[in-house]
């Protein structure tokens, strides 16, 4: 069980509105404890009291927690079944549209983004879509603009790697330095990075295909269907919404008027034509 | 909910032909939520539900992030997820780090276990390769839950339930076929 228990918890989430206004509440209360005592391992704070005194006394700290609570560590192409069907089915039908517009909200670790990004660039259609991507935290931005990666995942990533894109080279994507290997930042170039609330607003203007995969599980369910609710809504008819495989949403989302199931095993919905 | 029991089964190297013949001892309307945790293939989301509910006379199912834990139904921890119960009785998932280089860990769903539902926690622990379940298993024996694990002699791969003796003194020291009388002796 989380070292944090609930109280400590729920003391934390206090502070943290009192001094910024935002309300934690929105996150699952175990995963959140597991994140806070992750937070108060990497940051050497030992008791959530002391966390309390660091979020009450260093504002720059705001920025540092938000990273620490948002970042899941998964690896790149993360269920490859997933990317194929991406390849296959839904970024051929996107990209007979003009430019179409691709949204990764709550962007942490990037990898994603960079899977996607390599999938683009391999099926050519690199100049075709329009990315945006935006996250809570400043740090997040700046790790991924860095390359950062996590090297621990090299090894998932690359098996993942060689079954969406047989025969590619997945380290003509990456760069070795200072001991560790790097995502190359070219590719990041004509993204669009950019800073949401706790809500994931504001939105960009346009959106036809939203990447959102296995972080609603963070989520209570109540905030959950919140986001569903704003996500549904900003997404243009023809669009797609993409969750995480394990992720409950099927009956929410199907029960919205306009939203149909697109691809049930791969968690992909669809707004209808109007 | 206060009665009924929740049985926690955490295997990996060498624990599949235990939980084969496991799964089939619990009977239609059974009264205790069963909850597996076994390490798996990452990537390989189709065969492993299907292969062991082929002698299952319970559905056998993978949940989804928060759905309620109900009895009537043996839960698989799903491939790549870390499975954990809330104080809601409902279970919660995330894509955290490994832990005990395993995703799900079984220390995870043990120790959550152990918090919500203490002393109706029976945590069974089967042949394996890594030290991944003995923390939780410690944490349900503190909660006044009960301790199963496999005897190291009788398994494929040891070091699970030998990091288990390691930290604390189990309840029930079994073989395989000892472990499936327990179960079937569980009301």
């Amino acid at each position: 069980m989380p070292v944090t228990n609930i109280v400590e918890a729920k003391e934390v989430i206090r502070t943290f509105k009192l001094k910024y206004k935002y309300d934690l509440n929105i996150f699952s209360l175990t995963s959140l404890r597991y994140k806070i005592d992750k937070t108060i391992s990497l940051h050497y704070l030992r008791y959530a009291d002391v966390l309390c005194a660091r979020i009450n006394e260093d504002s720059e700290f705001r920025d540092e927690f938000l990273y620490d609570i948002s970042t899941p560590s998964t690896e790149m192409f993360r269920d490859p079944e997933f990317w194929k069907t991406l390849m296959k089915h839904i970024l051929p039908e996107l990209t007979g549209k003009n430019t179409p517009s691709v949204w990764l909200p709550g962007t942490t670790a990037g990898n994603d983004l960079y899977s996607l990004l390599i999938i683009l660039n391999s099926s050519g259609l690199y100049d075709k879509c329009l990315l945006h991507a935006s996250s809570c935290s400043q740090k997040s931005l700046e790790l991924i603009n860095s390359g950062w990666f996590d090297n621990r995942h090299l090894e998932q990533s690359l098996d993942n790697f060689h079954k969406v894109l047989p025969g590619e080279n997945f380290k003509k994507y990456l760069e070795f330095k200072n001991h560790s290997f790097y995502r190359l930042a070219e590719p990041l170039k004509d993204v669009r990075f950019s800073i949401h609330d706790m809500h994931f607003k504001p939105a960009p203007a346009r959106v036809n295909l939203i990447l959102f995969r296995n972080k609603l599980i963070y989520f209570t369910r109540e905030f959950q269907n919140r986001i569903l609710d704003f996500f549904t809504e900003v997404l243009e008819p023809g669009g797609f919404l993409i969750t995480g495989y394990q992720e409950n949403v099927d009956r929410y989302i199907s029960d919205k008027p306009g939203m149909t199931i697109y691809n049930k095993e791969e968690r992909i919905f669809r707004k209808v034509h109007s | 909910m206060q009665n009924k029991k929740i049985i926690l089964i955490g295997g990996s190297a060498g624990s599949f032909r235990v939980v084969n013949r496991i799964i089939p001892v619990f009977p239609p309307y059974y009264e205790n939520y069963v909850v597996f945790c076994l390490h798996r293939l990452k990537n390989i989301r189709h065969g492993f539900v299907e292969a062991l509910s082929v002698n299952a006379l319970l559905p056998l199912k993978e949940p989804l992030d928060k759905e309620p834990v109900k009895t009537g139904i043996l839960y698989l921890a799903p491939a790549n997820y870390h499975i954990m119960t809330d104080h809601s009785f409902h279970f919660s998932l995330s894509v955290e780090e490994t832990v005990n280089h395993s995703r799900p860990s079984i220390d995870i769903l043990f120790e959550t276990a152990a918090e919500v539902y203490g002393d109706k926690c029976i945590g069974i622990i089967l042949s394996g390769a890594n030290s991944d379940g003995a923390k939780g298993m410690e944490k349900i024996k503190h909660a006044g839950g009960v301790t199963v694990i496999q005897d190291p002699e009788d398994c494929e791969m040891q070091a699970m339930p030998d990091a288990c003796l390691r930290l604390f003194n189990p309840d029930h020291i079994l073989n395989a076929d000892k472990i499936i009388n327990f179960i079937r002796n569980l009301t």
